[in-house]
Parts: C-alpha cells; sequence; structure tokens
C-alpha cells in the first residue's frame, strides 16, 4: 500500500516537473519579462508584521501569493500596468496601482478596521484564499476570537482551536487534545518555531500561552508543508506579537484567579520594538483566609499559582536583514506546608535571522532553545528527597524561500535537533531508596524541498519530500529484553558515540482543483515520523508525564495520512465551508503493559507495547467571517482504532481518542460596537473507557472483572459557554473594558470520572458514582488598554 | 540501611495531584446507574501453597455480576491435582463447598508445583515456583515521625511507631509480600511487596507498617516467584485504581490458563512477632 502511494507520489511529482518547465515557456514567447514586487506587510497602527496576507493581481485572485511568517512576500508579473490588491480579515484592502517595468520592493502598510466597519463598507472583495490556496490549515488571529467566552475568564488559544473541526479536547481540565484521532502527544506545538513540551497549566486547568503575547496561531491537521515534522498529527504554529514599533503601550487584565500585563513599544528610533507580557495567577491567596491554628494551618502556609514571562524583541538592520528574539518562561509552584514541593514549567528561546539575498530568495535562520522540566522534593522527619527531570533542545533551523516565478514557490531548508533527556536526577537521604534512571541523548536531523507550483488555472500543487534522520548518541546503554521483560543483554556507548540511526522519507503532496473563484476540491497525502514519545497511562495529564527518545527497543511512530476535501465559499467569501474527509493509519502506537510502572523506572521501556493505529472520519465545517455577527459551526464524524497484540486479546478497540461525533458552535455577536455577545456550545460523544463486567472474590479481596477494553461511554459531553464584553471606556488614549463570562452555563453534571464503590447501604451491592467537576463557574475581568 | 516500600512513591504522586484537584475546584458527585452487561461466569482459582505445615486449601468459585448477586458461587466436585516434578501427586479432596483440601504434600523450597483443575470439561493449569526461605533477623520499631502529610491532620497525637522488618536478602533476584497482622487482623488490601532491585544481597531494613502502643504485631516475610509477585502486584494497582489518575484498568497477570481468574501460587514464609509496649516505645528511637 505504502509503496504504491510513493510510486503514485513520484509519477505525479515527475507529471508536474514537466509542468513547471511548460509554464515557464509561455512568457519566454511573449518576450515580456517577469518582474518581481516584493516586501513586507505591516499593520498600520502597531508595525507588527502580518502573516497570510493575500496578495494577487486584481482579477486573478488565484495567481495570489501569501505573505510568509515573517510578512515577507515575493509577486512575479510580466511587466505591464496592474492593480495590486493586499487583503488580509479584519483589515481594509490596500488596492495599488502601478505600472511596473523594474522589479521593485514595496513595504506595504494595512490598515484595521473594526467588525462593524466591514458590513458598511464595500470595500471591494473578500479573500478566497481558503478556496484557491494549496494547503489546508486554518489560521486564527487573536484579534478575531479575543470575545469567546473561556474558563475563568482566561484567554486561551488552545483551549479555542479545539473548537475547530476534528479536534477535539482530551477532557474537561486538560490542556490536551487529540486531532484526527492522533494521541495528544502527536502534537507539535511550537511557540515561535520553539516546541513547547508541557503546555499545560494547574495539570491542564490552563495552557501556556497568554493572549496579550500571542498574534496569531495556525493549525494543520492534515496535508503537512514539508517545513515540519517530527509529530504525527497535527502542528500547531503560534506566533508571538513583535510589539509595537510606533509607540509605548501597556495593557493588560484583571481576573478574578489571575492578572495579566503587556508593555510594547519602539526600540533603537523605529527600527526595532518590544514587548513583555507577565501573568501570574494568584488563587493561593485565599489560603491565607484559613485559620492560623488547627486542620487548615498546612492549607494556610501551602501555595499554588502559576506564571508566565513572554518577551520578544526584534531589530530591523537594513531592510535585508532582520533580528529577532523572543523568549518565553513559565512555571507552576505547588507547595504542601514545608513537607512536599512540586514546581514544572517551560522556558524556550528563538533567536531568528531573516536575510533576503534578492527580491527572490528569503532565508531565516533560526538557533532555538527549549526546555521541560519538573522538580519534587518530599521531606518526611530527616529525610528529604529531591526529583529533578528534564527534557532540553538545542534546535538549529534553516529556510529558504525561494520565488522562481509567479508560478512556483520553492521552499527548502534543514532542521538539527540536540535532544537531552533526563528523565530523574534524584537527590536523596537514604529512607528513599530511589536510583536515578539513565540519560539519554540524540540527534533528530531533517532536510527538506518543496514546491508550491500554480500548474494551470484550474490546478495547484504543494509537493515536497521530507528526509529525516534520529540518532541515539553515546553516554548511554541499550538493553535487549526477553518476552516477559526480563533484561537479557545490554550494550554501552562511550560519550558522543552515534548508534541506532532511524532514518526514513517523508513524502507530502497536496493538489488543489480550483473549480471556480469560490470552490475547489483538494486532496492530500502526507507521511509523517515521530521520533520522541510522550509516556502517560494516567487519564489527566500530569507533570511527570515523560518524554522518551526512540530506541531499538521503541520504534519511530510513523502516520500516513490521506485527506479529500470539498471547500466552497458564498455571499462573495463571506461564508467559507468545507466538507473533509481523512483516512489516517498509524504504526508503532505505544501502550502500557497491565501494572507498568512508568514513574522513575529506569528499566521504562521494558513496560510499553507496540501496536497499530486507525483514524478516519468526516469534518464539516462553516464559517461567517464578516458582519455583526460572526463564528462557525463543526461537525465531525469520526471512528478511531488501536490494535495491540498485548491488549484486548489482540482485537482492535476504540481509543480513548475515539469521539463519534463531535460539534461546536462559536457564535459572536457585535450589539454595539461598545457591546459584544459571545457563545460557545459544545457537545461529544462519551470517552470509550473500560468497565467492569463481574466481579469475584481471590485472596480476600473482591475483585472487578473486565472483559473487554474500552467496551463502554461516558455519558456524552455538551456544554454552553456565554460571555459578554461591555468597552466602558474608550478614548484616543485610554480604552477600558468589562468581561463577563459564564462557563458551563446551563450546569450540565459533565462525568469527569467514574468510580465504583460498596453501597453504603448494602454492603453486598456496587455501586458507580460518578464524579463532575465544574458546574457553573462565572467569571468577570476588567481590561484595560493605554 | 533504610528502606520503604519503594512503590510508596506512585502512591505519593497520584495523592499529591489529587490534593492540587482538590485545592481549587471543588467537585461534585453523584450515584448514576450503568447498564454494564454482563460476563458470563467465569471459574476463579484461589490457592497459595506454602512451606508451613498443610493442608493447603484451594478455593474455586465462579465470578458474578458486578452490581449484585453475592460474590461467591462456589465450584463444586472438580477434580483438583498438584504436583510436584520429582513425581509427588495430591489429589485434593472437597472438604466444604469449594474448598480443596491437600493430604499429603508437603512444600518444599527449590520444588515447582503444579496445579490442574478439571470442572466442567476444561482443564486449568498453573506451575510455581517455591523460592528459599529468606528468614527476619530481627523486628525493630522506631517512632512515628509523623502522620504522614496531608491536610487536615486529626491532631491526634497517639503513641505510634514504625515497625521495621530486617532480614538479609540472598544473592539472587527475589521477590517478596509482606504480610502484617495487627492484634491478628490484616487489612486484605493492603499488598506490601518488595523487589530486591536496590538491595541485591544486602541485609535489608524494610519499613512495613505503623502500630500503636499495645498491639501485638506479627509480620510474614513471604518469598515469591516473579509470576506469584507479578499476580499481588497488578492485583494491588487494580484495587488501588484511580479512575482519574491511574491506567486503563485490566484483569491481573495470572499463571493459569484457560482464562480462569485468580492465581496457583508457591511461597515460603518467615515469621516474627513484637509486642509493642511502652518501655519499648520509651526506649525507641
Amino acid at each position: 500500500m505504502i509503496k504504491k502511494v510513493v510510486v503514485c507520489y513520484f509519477f505525479v511529482l515527475f507529471f508536474c516537473l514537466p509542468a513547471f518547465k511548460a509554464e515557464s515557456g509561455p512568457s519566454k514567447t511573449e518576450k515580456s519579462k517577469e518582474l518581481t514586487l516584493s516586501g513586507f506587510v505591516h499593520d498600520s497602527k502597531t508595525g507588527e508584521t502580518l502573516t497570510g496576507v493575500v496578495i494577487y493581481p486584481k482579477g486573478n485572485s488565484r495567481n495570489s501569493v501569501t505573505t510568509n511568517s515573517y510578512g515577507y512576500y515575493s509577486l512575479s508579473l510580466p511587466s505591464g500596468m496592474y492593480v495590486i490588491v493586499f487583503q488580509y480579515l479584519g483589515y481594509k484592502n490596500n488596492i495599488i496601482s502601478e505600472d511596473f517595468k523594474n522589479d521593485k520592493a514595496m513595504n506595504i502598510d494595512l490598515e484595521e478596521q473594526s467588525i462593524s466597519l466591514t458590513e458598511v463598507t464595500v470595500n471591494g472583495e473578500k479573500s478566497n484564499r481558503n478556496v484557491v490556496s494549496a494547503d489546508v490549515m486554518t489560521k486564527l488571529n487573536v484579534k478575531e476570537i479575543q470575545n469567546i467566552p473561556v474558563f475563568f475568564g482566561e484567554k486561551d488559544i488552545l483551549k479555542t482551536i479545539q473548537l475547530l473541526p476534528g479536534i477535539s479536547p482530551v477532557g474537561e481540565g486538560n490542556a490536551g487534545f487529540y486531532v484526527r484521532g492522533g494521541s495528544a502527544d502527536q502534537n507539535l506545538i511550537l511557540l515561535d518555531e520553539a516546541p513547547v513540551y508541557n503546555p499545560s497549566h494547574l495539570l491542564g486547568f490552563f495552557s501556556t500561552f497568554t493572549s496579550e503575547a500571542i498574534k496569531d496561531v495556525t493549525v494543520y491537521k492534515g496535508g503537512f508543508p514539508a517545513g515540519f515534522g517530527g509529530r504525527l498529527s497535527s502542528v500547531v504554529d503560534i506566533k508571538m506579537n513583535e510589539g509595537n514599533t510606533k509607540e509605548f503601550h501597556v495593557s493588560g487584565g484583571i481576573g478574578l484567579i489571575s492578572s495579566r500585563l503587556a508593555v510594547e513599544g519602539p526600540l533603537f528610533k523605529h527600527k526595532g520594538s518590544f514587548m513583555v507580557t507577565a501573568r501570574r495567577t494568584y488563587a493561593d491567596m485565599f489560603l491565607l483566609l484559613l485559620p492560623k491554628k488547627g486542620a487548615d494551618s498546612i492549607a494556610r502556609k501551602s501555595s499554588l499559582y502559576f506564571y508566565d514571562l513572554n518577551f520578544k524583541a526584534n531589530y530591523d538592520f537594513s531592510g535585508k536583514d532582520h533580528l529577532y528574539f523572543s523568549c518565553y518562561l513559565g512555571r507552576d509552584n505547588f507547595n504542601l506546608g514545608t513537607s512536599m514541593g512540586l514546581n514544572w514549567g517551560n522556558i524556550t528561546a528563538t533567536t531568528r535571522w531573516n536575510h533576503i539575498f534578492s527580491d527572490k530568495l528569503f532565508s531565516n535562520t533560526s538557533l532555538i532553545f527549549s526546555r521541560y522540566s519538573y522538580n519534587f522534593n518530599v521531606a518526611v522527619g530527616n529525610s528529604t528527597m529531591n526529583v529533578l527531570s528534564e527534557i532540553k533542545d538545542w534546535n538549529l533551523k534553516e529556510d529558504f524561500h525561494y520565488y522562481l516565478n509567479s508560478n512556483n514557490l520553492i521552499k527548502f531548508g534543514f532542521n538539527s535537533i540536540y535532544h537531552t533527556f533526563i528523565p530523574s536526577k534524584v537527590d536523596s537521604s537514604a529512607l528513599f531508596r530511589v536510583k536515578p534512571m539513565d540519560n539519554r541523548y540524540a540527534l533528530e536531523n531533517a532536510l527538506y524541498i518543496s514546491n508550491e507550483q500554480t500548474i494551470s488555472k484550474h490546478l495547484r500543487a504543494t509537493y515536497g519530500l521530507r528526509y529525516s534522520l534520529f540518532s541515539s548518541v553515546g553516554p548511554g546503554t541499550v538493553y535487549t529484553y526477553n518476552e516477559i521483560s526480563d533484561v537479557v543483554d545490554s550494550v554501552s556507548y562511550p560519550k558522543g558515540k552515534i548508534y541506532n540511526t532511524f532514518a526514513g522519507f517523508e513524502p507530502r503532496i497536496l493538489l488543489n482543483y480550483i473549480v471556480n473563484d469560490s470552490s475547489s476540491v483538494k486532496a492530500s497525502y502526507a507521511r509523517m515520523r515521530q521520533y520522541v514519545h510522550l509516556l502517560s497511562n494516567t487519564t489527566s495529564s500530569t507533570p511527570f508525564d515523560l518524554w522518551v527518545p526512540s530506541n531499538i527497543n521503541i520504534l519511530p511512530e510513523i502516520s500516513d495520512q490521506y485527506t479529500l476535501g470539498y471547500f466552497r465559499n458564498f455571499k462573495h467569501n463571506m461564508f467559507e465551508t468545507s466538507v473533509e474527509i481523512y483516512y489516517k493509519t498509524l504504526q508503532n502506537q505505544i501502550d502500557y503493559r497491565n501494572g507498568a510502572n512508568l514513574i522513575l523506572n529506569n528499566k521504562v521501556e521494558s513496560e510499553l507495547v507496540f501496536g497499530k493505529g486507525l483514524s478516519y472520519g468526516a469534518e464539516f465545517y462553516i464559517r461567517k467571517k464578516y458582519g455583526k455577527l460572526t463564528g462557525w459551526v463543526s461537525y465531525t464524524l469520526s471512528k478511531t482504532q488501536r490494535q495491540f497484540d498485548a491488549i484486548n486479546g489482540g482485537k482492535a478497540f476504540l481509543a480513548k481518542q475515539d469521539r463519534p461525533n463531535n460539534i461546536a458552535i462559536v457564535g459572536m455577536y457585535e450589539i454595539t460596537p461598545r457591546l459584544n455577545l459571545s457563545a460557545t456550545w459544545v457537545y461529544y460523544t462519551g470517552n470509550a473507557v473500560t468497565f467492569p463486567s463481574g466481579r469475584y472474590l481471590v485472596d480476600g479481596n473482591v475483585v472487578p472483572l473486565y472483559s473487554e477494553r474500552n467496551g463502554y461511554r461516558m455519558p456524552d459531553y455538551h456544554r454552553l459557554d456565554v460571555g459578554i464584553t461591555w468597552i466602558r471606556t474608550k478614548t484616543a488614549k485610554y480604552e477600558g473594558s468589562w468581561n463577563f463570562s459564564i462557563y458551563n452555563a446551563y450546569a450540565r453534571e459533565n462525568a469527569y470520572a467514574t468510580n465504583f464503590q460498596v453501597d453504603p447501604n448494602n454492603p453486598t451491592k456496587m455501586q458507580a458514582v460518578q464524579l463532575s467537576l465544574f458546574k457553573i463557574v462565572p467569571s468577570v475581568t476588567y481590561n484595560f488598554k493605554f | 540501611m533504610q528502606t520503604t516500600l519503594y512503590r510508596r512513591r506512585s502512591g505519593t504522586i497520584s495523592c499529591v495531584i489529587s490534593l492540587i484537584i482538590l485545592f481549587i475546584f471543588s467537585s461534585c458527585q453523584k450515584v448514576v446507574n450503568l447498564d454494564l452487561a454482563e460476563a458470563a461466569p467465569r471459574l476463579v482459582i484461589d490457592g497459595l501453597i506454602t512451606d508451613s505445615i498443610g493442608p493447603y486449601r484451594i478455593r474455586l468459585t465462579k465470578s458474578g455480576s458486578y452490581f449484585n448477586q453475592p460474590v461467591l458461587t462456589p465450584v463444586r466436585s472438580a477434580v483438583v491435582v498438584i504436583s510436584n516434578k520429582i513425581g509427588t501427586t495430591d489429589t485434593l479432596k472437597e472438604a466444604l463447598p469449594g474448598i480443596y483440601l491437600t493430604s499429603k504434600l508437603r512444600g518444599i523450597p527449590g520444588r515447582t508445583y503444579s496445579l490442574k483443575v478439571s470442572s466442567g470439561n476444561i482443564e486449568y493449569t498453573a506451575t510455581s515456583t517455591m523460592m528459599s526461605r529468606v528468614d527476619i533477623d530481627s523486628l525493630k520499631i522506631t517512632k512515628s515521625p509523623s502522620r504522614g502529610f496531608g491536610i487536615g491532620g486529626n491532631g491526634r497525637n497517639e503513641k505510634r511507631v514504625e515497625i521495621h522488618c530486617i532480614f538479609k536478602d540472598p544473592a539472587e533476584k527475589n521477590f517478596y509480600r509482606i504480610k502484617v497482622y495487627r492484634n491478628d487482623t490484616i487489612n486484605t488490601e493492603n499488598y506490601r511487596l518488595y523487589d530486591d532491585e536496590y538491595t541485591n544481597g544486602k541485609v535489608t531494613d524494610l519499613q512495613v507498617g505503623r502500630a500503636n502502643v499495645g498491639s501485638v504485631v506479627r509480620i510474614e516475610l513471604i518469598s515469591l516467584d516473579k509470576f506469584t509477585y507479578d499476580y499481588y502486584r497488578t492485583l494491588r494497582d487494580l484495587l488501588r485504581t484511580n479512575p482519574i489518575f491511574g491506567s486503563t484498568p485490566a484483569n491481573p497477570n495470572t499463571n493459569l490458563t484457560n482464562g480462569a481468574l485468580g492465581y496457583f501460587g508457591a511461597a515460603a514464609v518467615s515469621t516474627r512477632t513484637i509486642i509493642i509496649t511502652d518501655s519499648l516505645f520509651n526506649s525507641a528511637k
């Protein structure tokens, strides 16, 4: 099957390449030299670069280009008179007329417009980018989603993307999400290109991304560009704000459990800018209200909070060189009196250098650092134990964008990551007999090339190839196990020695058949390989979840995904609709032996079992982008299975990711320019779970009997959140607004877990007790900006 | 050298996490009616032979429905045979409904025992090796340093001690279960298991539990083979499963064939008793 696909792929590649030549042919015969218009696109007010701006000669939207993730564009045209349209959601179109005789560099500013204005301005066409582009991603700007009601008033981009089709939350109080039946660790979550290994705070009730610091998020669920790799199921590419290059601003919010503050402004005479944001929760302040003596005195001395800091600065050297530096630091802290402490968090830092070699060749070089760690300490009497665990990456990434001509955009580059895994460094007194686990080191490399090609008026394609390699680096010991998980052999490698390399091609292709300006059919195939894996056999995510590298005992995970979608816009692109079907197979999926111990276990790989996964489904999506009422409706119908020889007697079973029906409705309504109403409603089938189907007595204990893995379901989940935003003061200098929201407005008792216990009224009977977390959670936040 | 049962860690961690959740969010619980499919009754074999004096007991029952019905349905008139490799074969007699006793077999460390049960035309088998006995050298006590960490200690200040079981671990791989009887009663759900991974061949001081002054504590140090240990370990994990932080529950790993539940094990037991008197408490560290 796979071989066939690869053959098909190369067939298409060879089929396309001649087209490539044929396309460049006619322009020569016309004897008109192709010229290039290039530059950056900025927000006129803040000077922030805008990514994904659509640029095309009027009347020919199929020949559009978009600004890349640094706001750069390059449009090739035969010389002549043109009207060029610059189009971006939430901004007024900028239309320029030029008589092109030479290559031209031109930076463009776009002016933001309030949503109500969009209704009245007849400022021409709206973008049909979703229809004509040769990609299948969803991009959300923080501005578009700022009024969506959220838990405790904390705007959360990771929670918002879970309202898109094909993406479903792991569960209440969990920042994790499943994309098209993939597990939560198969999502590549990038913050300014740096992978964030644990994007959750407070066990997942909040995500690590402070909305003030974020510009936009782009989500890929399939049809992956060749530039991305390393995870099977999705890429969530989050970009931080760059900071206002024109003037200083302070903004922030004061909420019930946390407050935020952001400062931004120009640097070096407007050649650069910076942005700093900070957020801290103070839920634990309430603990101080507890009595000083008695039962709650320990609680009084305890703490529980998290904070986030984001910083970004950039400097434009000459128009041809642009340097960016961004970093993020976030940490959760939990202390229980003096007897126990636990803190965990991420640090990322990215330095990027954009260089424009010519108006056709753009490059970006990134040096990225990323680290997730936790610290756990316990004191009993005089004995103490401290455990430190971390995963740390140094990452060098190079990307080139070569705008060959009006029909071809070639992207190529490489990525080299040096991973350090320190599963546990233990410092303990004798009472706790704990051995540290071996550190692991690995080198992950990838090379890629892709071409975005306009083959004809009706056909656009993006095709590419990625080659990834993953090698273990010494020092390290590789164990060999027998069937009952006993070590039978071990080989040790010295420092710096490269061993156990896995490598493979990852072909990617996406074809877009453009029926007309408002409808298209897109098909894609993508293979992904994943070399680092998150081990967690608990229902909820915990700070102790462990990342492990591939080795001879943990083979790389591989997925092959096919998608077919029909995209159609209505009412001059005011409504975007799509139907997409996908079929995804997964290899070397990980599950756990019965009774597996994943914590502080040096032979943790012997506790794993491996199997296959299959997921397929259909996604329906309608989005209204303009007007007083905006929002979307998404519905996903899907099935997800796993099959392991060692589980469920080898029979395939429904995966915990299986959510046959998943609906999300998001609505935002502008009553007046100062008053916004919003609501979201979500519904999904309850999780597949394992419940007992009998019980028996052994060794003096009543033991539940299980006959099938995930044979039951939790009750269906549904919830309505509503919010209202009232802009109280709005002057040229100050803006203040109140946000009131209610999470779970109709107090649905959604099942979080089901516990079985002896019926207190009748000890011979058992009863099931359902645990729900939140009934109604109201919240209020005051936001300001000056 | 002191050692707490190392499994305690994972318990601690889920305790931490549960606390974090309780800390901030109040939750609500309600009893719900679940319509669980009933599995067809399966044979349950519960049997342990030891190096103590027999007779040894094998109990045969059937599994029942989850929510209702009394659990115990004895399986009568089965043919139950235990044999060792050197030719001793003992056909057990049904003394009480579902309870079968050996008549001549004597458990000897180092031997491998096979169980064969024929019931309803199906034959179930299992084997287990009796490991050598590891004697308890002594039992010691220390004053209990704390009542454990947690919010809302009840403020009682009883005289409590930690009991330490001291033994010399043999050089080979060993697995243990420690049973703690306080005044002749045992908490059956409390599986204290120990793997000598970190203390192989060493004199081991195992903190096995707490007791109040005035109690009589009997400790059994039971040497197990890997399969029996694994059964107890997975059984313990199942009994402790927490729906929020637990893994997907599954039946314990058994050495029995043909889908029988339960286990058949052979084990060598060493016993010691300590009386926690006031004077002993006062002289303890």
